[in-house]
């Protein structure tokens, strides 16, 4: 089937199996590697995107439900010389250990912001929640998404 | 919680405080939820995260780290390990916070992970115990 999305702000027009997800879409179709498969099931989110502005795990959206929507990955945040606010937070508070689980904590943590610009620290690990650091890493993470916070008010 | 370890000289601080900090987590978890489960057949029952528990963001508080370094002699870098350190310490001290918790009704022993059924068993085998006296 053909499928319209707009990933991070280009227009792209694809042909794929219905069956196929999102995140397969995103790495292997547009070749965008930033949202890992973690466990397949919906459990850890290193997977998660943003669908129209909100934090999906993309390993359980079929690329099929993104048709003629929006979608953001890390890559679409910022570059390399201008950090989106949330990655620069996480650069400075050092908020990565292997860094497998990043991406989408970073994208979590985006949505959460938008959401919710001034999220006390127990909202943000409540927002958190859906994504696991196996490196256990969160004292950082939190601090990182506080400090991004604080940056953008 | 506060965690101190001593790891001699330390080259990286960064690494160094994250590796306590996963360390500390990972302890926390073992007492409070991370165990692997099979059925009576062998049949692993904890066999993906939706259905082997470990800790998010929402169930580990903050900590404060405290840093000692006493370079040690057996190699020329003063370094000791730093691996996961936290471990050693964090699973039983929550192993002991859950038991004193609940001590007050005469429980002395709990078995890991502290999941709410053990906890209940526990204390309902000391309540009654303490009936039958």
């Amino acid at each position: 089937m053909q499928v319209s999305i707009e990933v991070n702000g280009e227009q792209r027009s694809d042909e794929v199996e219905p069956r196929l997800l999102l995140v397969h879409y995103l790495r292997d179709v547009c070749g965008l590697r930033a949202a890992n498969v973690g466990c397949d099931t919906t459990s850890c989110g290193a997977c998660t995107v943003l669908l129209g502005g909100e934090s999906v795990k993309s390993c359980t959206v079929l690329a099929a439900q993104a048709d003629g929507r929006s979608v953001t990955t890390t890559e679409g945040l910022g570059s390399a010389g201008e950090m989106h606010p949330v990655q620069r937070a996480f650069r400075e508070e050092h908020a990565l250990q292997c860094g497998f689980c990043t991406p989408g904590m970073v994208m979590a943590s985006v949505a959460l912001l938008d959401e919710n610009p001034t999220p006390t620290e127990s909202e943000v690990r409540s927002a958190l929640e859906g994504n696991y650091c196996r490196c256990t890493g969160y004292h950082n993470i939190v601090r990182a998404v506080l400090r991004a916070a604080e940056a953008s008010t | 919680m506060i965690c101190v370890d001593d790891a001699g000289v330390v080259l990286n601080p960064l690494l160094a405080e994250g590796q306590r900090h996963g360390g500390i987590a990972q302890g926390a978890a073992q007492a409070f939820v991370e165990e692997f489960v099979y059925d009576a057949d062998g049949n692993p029952l904890t066999a993906s995260f939706a259905d082997y528990p470990f800790l998010s963001a929402t169930e580990v508080p903050s900590f404060e780290l405290v840093d000692m370094v006493t370079p040690t002699s057996y190699n020329p870098l003063g370094a000791k390990g730093i691996g996961e350190s936290g471990t050693i310490g964090a699973t039983p001290a929550v192993q002991n916070a859950v038991v004193d918790a609940v001590a007050h009704l005469g429980v002395r022993h709990i078995d890991m992970p502290t999941s709410p059924r053990v906890v209940w068993q526990a204390v309902q085998r000391a309540t009654s115990n303490n009936g039958a006296q």
